[in-house]
């Protein structure tokens, strides 16, 4: 029996609605606003670590990272129970080089949630059986095989969080129930929580789904991921009921990693307190996809190269040349402040953020755009990412914005959709 | 958990010892393995690599993905397993696993053995995908379609094909040779014979103990010249795997040559029963270019002919000065015996008329100086005509002369 904990926080409403308000404008990209009004919220509660964080993030992001990793240090003292400081330090220190410094503040980051640690830890031993398994097999070895001895939690310490509701629901996985997959004692498997502190499947799914990853420093040796604002949809495991030993034993990898990660992806969603997601794709969509390792669903991409191939990755580079055209003269419409050209790169399926609906947004964007003496927008860097159906592209690039108001340089990811020729936007952000 | 041994991981494998020159080495391994698409390397091959590049750019997550993929399709792969064991020993910190199970078990030297040659096969020009041709293939005859060549130094089993005007490289296989090593010379050496052998027919799998896949391909050991030279055994085979492995690890056979059963089904397309099919196995090859193939194949033909005038001439010493005095033995004669019989068979003739065709030459790899040729030999003189398959061994003399040390 294995239980997987849903964890979900619910949010002063108070508290919510500004830093919903501070997402939104940092998903719009408007960051100096977003700074303008963490630093009202501070002057308020100036121990809003949650806020706090944000304005650490929004440091990072404007490439302050001096600074960022100062705030990021203060905040684990004046917050230690927030394991994303701490995280966002060791993508610091492992991107310096610094690998003993980064493993360090990654443990302490599982320390402020002591069940993150065994659940983390359960986790190794399942790796650590199916090595042995696979060595075994590997190796021709008559040994008996060994299995992964998993710590069941007994009790919920919910410690540090401003948690208003924390509710614990008990999953059952029929895999897991076989033998291969030994849990300590099933004593200790009872649900945790009250029966009446259990939500309804509802509850939870509208709160699950967001994982916050984004992969850094990209073809790095040490692929950290770090916690930001954004908050991409992440696919909920599927379980196989007819998989063999060695699969039983993925699932269960998959669930615990899964678990793990809604469990840090509520939390995050505490700290930012954001109600969009949105899909932040990485250019190492491998990484991230294998983060939350659910060995079933993600299908490695074998190269088998071809001559074909050879052919197709022509086209391909004609096809991302083709997109980043269309990207320029997106950014050019924008610079020229052409409304109905810069809106013209966007589909008709864009769902705007923060606001409720298309046209709502369109009306934003064209008032934004006037409003302004002048738009300087020059984008550069990019990194395409064109599906395998060719049907859809994600880009991510530098966007030095400019106008007679404000100016920033920063990192965007879009989501593209072909339509006939054109390449329209599905969703931004930063 | 502290405890990460990637780097170790990494050096296991024989790769690359630092990851800073990634780039560079990424457009290298996707464009060798570009110019290798159309060359032979097996789908599963192509996993187990791409799996192994991943590794060397220290991303673990795809790497494990892939190689779980491989595990999954392949589930008798145990170089997948290993691979998988050790990701996942990476993954897990557990260094104290990858410790326990390091021992230097044959399997374990074996199938880290196999990744390097897959690897470095794989991963550098090799002379096949270069154009080059083994110096051994001198001339074919029309019904020898293609030619298997053995290369134990790369562990790989080459097809190439003749072409009109000369031979080109058609596919690659991994290939398991015997445990003993190479140079089969007595029964039960376990040892892999070197020298030119035909396929002389197939076994089906059904008939034979599982541990040899779906069939077997006998092959022409020993030939004449391994039993003058004493050479004992028989039995060897170009044959699959047993069901509970892929593929055998590098040097795992009784002297046989084994595939994986996917690519001895495969390699089953190339390969003739009725002895048109030359398997050449070597420790290595020289490797020449189509040039200097045809340049050995006219100067081989010359020398064939000049055998063939001085035999039709009448003249008894040119005839035999094409015979090794100390070496010839052809099981029956040895030099004097042969000067013997020929001079009481040619005595009296009137004319001698010999006409050569299907005339093949290929060159003995292990001892250079050693050609092995076949041709069909049409045979008519005043008193006696007749049609064989004819054989002949040649060897280099001390003075550089080409001389007859076999002949059926």
């Amino acid at each position: 029996m294995l239980i997987v904990l849903s964890l979900l926080w619910l949010v002063n409403p108070v508290s919510a609605s500004q830093l919903n308000e501070i997402k939104t404008l940092i998903a719009s990209g408007d960051l100096s606003d977003a700074l303008a009004l963490i630093k009202s919220e501070l002057s308020i509660d100036p121990t809003n670590g949650e806020i706090a964080f944000l304005e650490a993030t929004i440091l990072e992001k404007k490439g302050n990272v001096v600074e960022a990793i100062d705030r990021y240090q203060l905040l684990t003292d004046t917050h230690p129970e927030m394991p994303e400081p701490y995280n966002n330090l060791a993508v610091h220190y492992a991107n310096n080089g610094d690998l003993d410094l980064a493993i360090e503040s990654l443990e302490s980051a599982l320390g402020t949630h002591p069940s993150y640690a065994t659940a983390y830890q359960n986790l190794i031993s399942i790796y650590n059986q199916i090595a042995s398994q696979s060595y075994r097999i590997a190796l021709n070895s008559d040994a008996p095989p060994e299995y992964a001895q998993l710590t069941s939690m007994t009790e919920a310490s919910f410690i540090g969080f401003p948690v208003s509701n924390v509710v614990i629901q008990e999953e059952t996985i029929e895999e897991a129930a076989q033998e291969e997959v030994i849990v300590a004692s099933n004593d200790t498997t009872q649900p945790i929580a009250e029966p009446d502190d259990i939500p309804s499947q509802e509850d939870t799914t509208t709160q699950e789904g967001r994982s916050d990853t984004e992969v850094s420093a990209t073809n790095e040796p040490v692929d950290i991921t770090s916690v930001t604002p954004d908050n991409p949809d992440s696919e909920t495991s599927t379980l196989d009921t007819e998989q063999t030993d060695i699969i039983d034993v993925e699932v269960a990898v998959s669930e615990i990693d899964t678990q793990i990660g809604d469990a840090s992806d509520e939390q995050i969603e505490e700290v930012v307190a954001g109600n969009d997601s949105e899909v932040v794709v990485q250019p190492t969509s491998d990484e991230v996809t294998s983060d939350t390792a659910q060995p079933e669903a993600n299908t490695s991409v074998i190269s088998s190269i071809s001559d074909d191939e050879i052919l197709q990755n022509q086209q391909l580079q004609q096809q991302k040349n083709e997109i980043i055209k269309q990207l320029k003269h997106w950014a050019e419409s924008w610079s020229s402040q052409s409304v109905d050209e810069y809106l013209a790169h966007y589909s008709g399926n864009f769902v705007p953020r923060g606001i409720s609906t298309l046209e709502a947004w369109k009306k934003q964007r064209e008032s934004r755009l006037l409003l302004r003496d002048f738009i300087n927008v020059d984008i550069s860097q990019f990194n395409v990412d064109i599906t395998e159906n060719g049907e859809r592209a994600t880009v991510n690039f530098t966007q030095h914005y400019k106008s007679n108001v404000f100016e920033d340089t920063i990192r965007k990811t879009v989501e593209l959709e072909l339509s006939g020729e054109q390449w329209l936007i599905l969703s931004e952000q930063i | 958990m502290a405890d990460f041994k990637r780097t170790n991981l990494i050096d296991e494998y024989n790769l690359m010892a630092s990851f800073k020159p990634f780039f560079t080495f990424l457009l290298c391994a996707l464009l060798t393995l570009y110019t290798l698409a159309s060359h032979g390397v097996s789908e599963y091959e192509n996993e187990v690599i791409s799996s192994i590049e991943a590794i060397e750019k220290a991303d673990i997550n795809r790497s494990i993905n892939s190689i779980s993929e491989i595990v999954k399709k392949y589930p008798n792969s145990k170089l997948g397993h290993l691979m998988l064991a050790d990701l996942l020993s990476v993954r897990a910190g557990s260094s104290e696993l990858v410790n326990r199970f390091s021992q230097n078990t044959k399997q374990l030297i074996g199938l880290r053995d196999e990744i390097r040659q897959r690897w470095e096969y794989l991963k550098h020009p090799t002379p096949p995908t270069t154009g080059m041709i083994p110096s051994s293939i001198i001339q074919t005859s029309q019904d020898q379609e293609y030619v298997l060549i053995v290369d134990a130094s790369r562990a790989r089993l080459y097809v190439y094909r003749t072409t009109d005007k000369n031979y080109e490289y058609v596919d690659s296989y991994f290939m398991t040779l015997g445990k003993g090593g190479m140079d089969k010379r007595k029964e039960g050496d376990t040892k892999t014979p070197i020298g030119v052998y035909f396929v002389t027919g197939y076994i089906p799998g059904e008939t034979l103990p599982p541990r040899y896949g779906p069939g077997a391909f006998p092959i022409s050991y020993p030939n004449e010249l391994d039993r003058i030279h004493q050479k004992t055994g028989y039995g060897i085979w170009i044959h699959g795997t047993e069901p509970e492995n892929y593929n055998r690890i590098p040097l795992a056979s009784d002297g046989c040559v084994s595939l994986s059963n996917d690519e001895f089904l495969d390699i089953k397309q190339y390969i003739k029963t009725d002895g048109s099919t030359p398997v050449i196995i070597a420790r290595d090859f020289d490797w020449a270019d189509p040039e200097t193939i045809e340049e050995n194949r006219n100067q081989f033909s010359a020398i064939i002919d000049k055998w063939k005038d001085d035999w039709e001439s009448l003249d008894l010493d040119r005839y035999l000065s094409h015979y090794s005095n100390d070496l010839f033995d052809n099981g029956q004669h040895d030099y004097q015996s042969w000067a013997h019989h020929k001079t009481r068979v040619n005595s009296g003739k009137q004319f001698i008329k010999v006409n050569i065709s299907e005339l093949s030459i290929f060159s003995y790899p292990a001892e250079k100086e050693i050609v092995a040729v076949k041709f069909k030999q049409e045979y008519e003189s005043d008193t006696y005509s007749s049609v064989s398959l004819k054989k002949q061994y040649w060897s280099r003399a001390s003075d550089g002369k080409w001389k007859i040390i076999y002949e059926s």
